[in-house]
């Protein structure tokens, strides 16, 4: 467990109204990144990361301290997002907007001042075509590949945040893998 | 090709995996997320008037609603109870939520009854603050609905439950809790144990060391070992049979106990009663076989008034049957015991774990098999495995570029030959062919490539190397005698080729390339080019596919933008367009048949057998695997396909007739690799369980344990009596294959 974890966790198990902020404020981030690619429209990645937190505190206060202070923080965070992304998803009213690419996307703001322009127009059209591809896997792939190269969890991590044995998730990640080279590939073969 | 372990995940060296990373949050997200918690400001709350918050609680905001109901909850005037039992029945679960932690801040005055029907709210957060509030309250509440709980649909809140029995030390009841040792959610499983080691930790101690002893067994999680010994159906015999025959002398032993233990239940629930109320003397015929203990006696009376008498020749069958099963177990023991050699077939002739990079090569006269390794930028490491000694000779593969950026090493067919090529920084390209058995460097020779153009190609018969380069240059080489053969010059290569092929002959080359100015077949001898007329929208051929008599070669090519796609034969000799196949998918594979005869497509949805005289598709072969990428293999006599449907069932289908000839179900296991034996009459499966399972007819298959992750790559030995596969992990092994 991350040292800063460790302590976070002490100080929820002992006030946890009074620390949860801090939890926001550590993770926010990150679970909104990984909402976004889940998602796609940053409107709907807001809304499961605002649920996420809401049930992790309901869920915070309902354990007994020895299991907060057990529990592995980051994955446990990754597990709600998934649930909830999966949940929505399966409600009928839920409509799937289109991954959005577009110049001013959120998703596309990356700036590297080590590349020159060309350099950067290159990077920038390969990035966007990538997450597009990664948006078009299918969703167990599309979670597997994101939580190991975006997220950087480690196969046994995703394993016990998904309820899946090692090996399914290191198949799906290859496969994952496998698929955007193809359809990097195709892509670049058929613009030539 | 570089390794990459577990933990140093990175998709490429430019940075891209972060470039979500700064799709910055918005900065509303803490606000909202506090302000619905009721946390934004809590030093105001105990201030507030009860009057104003008991407004507060029809307000049309959640968020508002959550403050009343926390801030009332902190005041703690019973006058406010039956506004916050209303609140149980807000619309917003939150509101809800605060309600049950408001109402559990009141103590012995707190409605247990409005509690107890949270404990069935819609919502799972609700639920679980339910539960965890009757569990504050102590004597008060029993323990029922918390039992109940652990039944419930959310896995979330059957954590909570278990959690919570925990808490109560021995007043826990042990069955409910040993049951979620087998939830099928990780978390409620680890619940289970954390609970079950605050109240019952001596019970849980004999579970793990049960609970190891049938994983073992069973080859998978704890929760399927529990339900095959439960449920001993004749799928699961079948299974056994099959692990018992590959997983050698501590498996045996174990299924000789598993079956020991069968026989005891068997013994215990069906046999022993019927012969309490039916025969004096059977209790003591069984006696022999299995000595029951008290508990058994005592399950023997129960059930002895409930059994009716037609069972009696079912349960002696079964019995039977379980002897049987018993006493072959047995003779395998001491078939093992006695005839070590004949359990070579788990036992690998190798076992090597390391970085390994791609397939395991074979040789063409299956003596040897070489492997890549520990790639680095100062080259690769090559492995050969002598399979008459055994040994393993370690050769380092060095590149011979100061400033060395990338290389790329491939193997000849023959798998004895192999060329490595490298590109340094200024674009200088260096080509080493090695004979891997004798490890003699045969030659070397470097030319020049802006575009970072890698590729080599090998002839089919391995003696001939083909070297092109961006400027039009098509270098042939002799490995044999390591002289250059021919040097023709042919229109720059602006873009990258897709493939090269030589034909049998080596007198000429097809090459695959990107429009049609580079799909031509070039006439080695002479030097003379033969340019294909355009096709497809952009005149691209994406795949191309030599036959194997040479003759004739098959393209594909997208046509314009709707995903629709084109098959078109030629002729090797005149350029001739000979068939066309049009699709209304783009293809992903595209191959020949042995004979020539026909050519084989797919996409991620079927696969096509196409007759090239007809010019008919005579085969679909639709696959059902949800997945993006289909596995499949056509048989090397091009006479059977292997095609995997959902998961882990593959099918074997006639590829001239269309007739399914079998079915194989792989148990539980994604399967990721078919591969056909040379005589295309064995298939080899490869699955994320680690094992390798060889399926001939309908016989029960071989299964190869390797004890790691998923199989992604098999090779079969060319004399088709060896197999090699490899993991995810970069592992590989070699079995025999009775």
């Amino acid at each position: 467990m991350d040292q800063d974890d460790g302590d976070l966790l002490s100080l929820l198990a002992t006030d946890l109204d009074r620390h949860f902020r801090q939890l926001v404020l550590l993770y926010q981030q990150r679970l909104y990144s990984f909402a976004l690619r889940l998602e796609g429209s940053p409107q709907d990645a807001e809304d499961i990361v605002q649920e996420t937190f809401l049930r992790t505190y309901h869920a915070l206060k309902s354990y007994p301290g020895l299991k907060v202070r057990a529990l592995r923080l980051r994955q446990w965070l990754y597990t709600i997002t998934l649930n909830i992304f999966r949940n929505r998803q399966r409600k009928p009213e839920h409509q799937s907007i289109p991954l959005d690419i577009s110049e001013d996307s959120p998703l596309l703001e990356i700036e590297d001042p080590s590349l020159g322009p060309d350099e950067e127009a290159y990077w920038h059209e390969w990035r966007r075509e990538l997450e597009m591809q990664l948006a078009s896997l299918a969703e167990r792939y599309r979670v597997a590949v994101t939580l190991y190269y975006f997220e950087d969890l480690s196969y046994v991590e995703i394993a016990e945040l998904l309820n899946q044995p090692v090996g399914t998730v290191k198949a799906h990640v290859h496969r994952a893998l496998r698929q955007l080279h193809k359809a990097l590939e195709t892509q670049t073969n058929g613009v030539s | 090709m570089e390794h990459k372990g577990d933990e140093q995940p990175s998709l490429n060296d430019t940075g891209q995996q972060h470039s979500l990373e700064q799709s910055t949050v918005p900065a509303s997200l803490l606000p909202s997320v506090l302000s619905r918690l009721g946390l934004e400001d809590m030093t105001s709350l105990p201030l507030t008037g009860v009057d104003t918050q008991l407004a507060a609680l029809k307000d049309d905001e959640i968020a508002v609603r959550v403050a009343a109901v926390r801030s009332l909850g902190e005041h703690g005037e019973t006058s406010t109870l039956g506004p916050l039992v209303a609140a149980l029945h807000d619309s917003a679960w939150e509101v809800r939520a605060a309600a049950v932690w408001a109402l559990g801040k009141f103590g012995e005055q707190a409605p247990l009854e409005a509690l107890m029907r949270a404990t069935d709210d819609a919502d799972g957060s609700v639920r679980a603050a339910a539960l965890r509030t009757l569990e504050l309250m102590g004597d008060r509440v029993t323990i029922e609905p918390l039992v109940r709980a652990l039944g419930d649909s959310d896995w979330q809140v059957r954590e909570i439950a278990t959690l919570t029995l925990g808490q109560l030390g021995e007043q826990a009841p042990l069955e409910p809790l040993l049951a979620r040792l087998n939830d099928e959610h990780t978390a409620v499983r680890e619940a289970a144990r954390m609970a079950l080691e605050q109240s019952h930790p001596e019970a849980l101690s004999a579970i793990s060391i049960d609970s190891i002893g049938i994983a073992q067994e069973s080859g998978s999680n704890t929760a399927s070992g529990v339900r095959e010994q439960e449920q001993p159906g004749p799928a699961v015999e079948v299974e056994s049979q099959a692990r018992v025959l590959s997983n050698g002398d501590s498996i045996l032993i174990q299924f000789t106990a598993h079956v020991r233990t069968l026989l005891s239940r068997v013994v215990r629930d069906v046999v022993v009663p019927l012969a309490d109320t039916q025969s004096p003397s059977a209790d003591e015929e069984v006696s022999d076989v299995i000595v029951s203990g008290p508990g058994e006696v005592g399950a023997r009376r129960q059930s002895a008034q409930t059994k009716p008498r037609r069972l009696r020749p079912i349960a002696e069958g079964v019995l039977a049957a379980l002897i049987v099963a018993g006493l072959v177990a047995s003779w395998l023991v001491i078939q093992q015991r006695l005839h070590p050699s004949q359990g070579a077939a788990s036992t690998p002739l190798l076992a090597y774990h390391g970085h390994v990079d791609g397939p395991a090569v074979w040789s063409s006269d299956s003596k040897y098999v070489s492997i890549l390794t520990d790639s680095s930028p100062a080259g690769e490491t090559v492995l050969v495995w002598n399979r008459a000694t055994g040994q393993v000779t370690k050769h380092m593969l060095h590149t011979l570029l100061a400033q060395s950026e990338e290389h790329q090493a491939v193997f000849a067919p023959d798998g004895k030959h192999l060329a490595f090529v490298e590109i340094d920084t200024h674009h200088k390209v260096a080509v080493q062919v090695w004979d891997v058995i004798a490890w003699r460097r045969i030659l070397t020779t470097s030319l020049s490539s802006p575009n970072g153009y890698l590729n080599v190609y090998w002839s089919p018969d391995s003696t001939r190397l083909v070297i092109p380069n961006e400027d039009g240059t098509i270098q042939v080489w002799n490995v044999v005698t390591g002289h250059e053969l021919a040097t023709c010059h042919v229109p720059p290569l602006d873009s990258l080729p897709v493939n090269i092929y030589m034909s049998p002959d080596g007198h000429s080359v097809l090459f695959g390339g990107l429009g049609p100015q580079h799909t031509y077949v070039l006439d080695l001898t002479a030097c003379k080019l033969l340019t294909l007329p355009p096709v497809g929208a952009d005149g691209n051929h994406i795949h191309i596919a030599l036959s194997p008599q040479g003759n004739r070669f098959a393209t594909t090519s997208p046509l314009s933008a709707t995903d629709e796609s084109m098959v078109q034969v030629w002729d090797a000799r005149t350029g001739r367009n000979l068939a066309n196949f049009h699709f209304t998918t783009l293809l992903s594979d595209l191959g020949w048949t042995a004979d020539g005869t026909r050519i084989v497509t797919s996409d991620n949805k079927e696969v096509d057998i196409l007759d090239v005289a007809t010019q008919r598709i005579v085969l679909k072969v639709v696959l059902t695997r949800i997945d993006l990428l289909p596995v499949w293999a056509l048989s090397p006599d091009g006479g059977r396909i292997a095609s995997v449907s959902g998961a882990d069932t593959v099918q074997i289908w006639d590829a001239v007739t269309g007739r399914k000839l079998n079915v194989y179900q792989s148990p539980g296991n994604s399967v990721e690799v078919v591969a056909w034996s040379p005589d295309s009459r064995t298939l080899a499966t490869g699955s994320t369980d680690g094992t390798v399972r060889v399926w001939k007819g309908d016989t029960v298959p071989e299964t190869y344990h390797s004890g790691s992750s998923a199989i992604l790559t098999i090779a079969w030995s060319p004399d088709g009596k060896s197999i090699a596969a490899g993991d995810l992990d970069g592992n590989m092994w070699v079995w025999k294959v009775n």
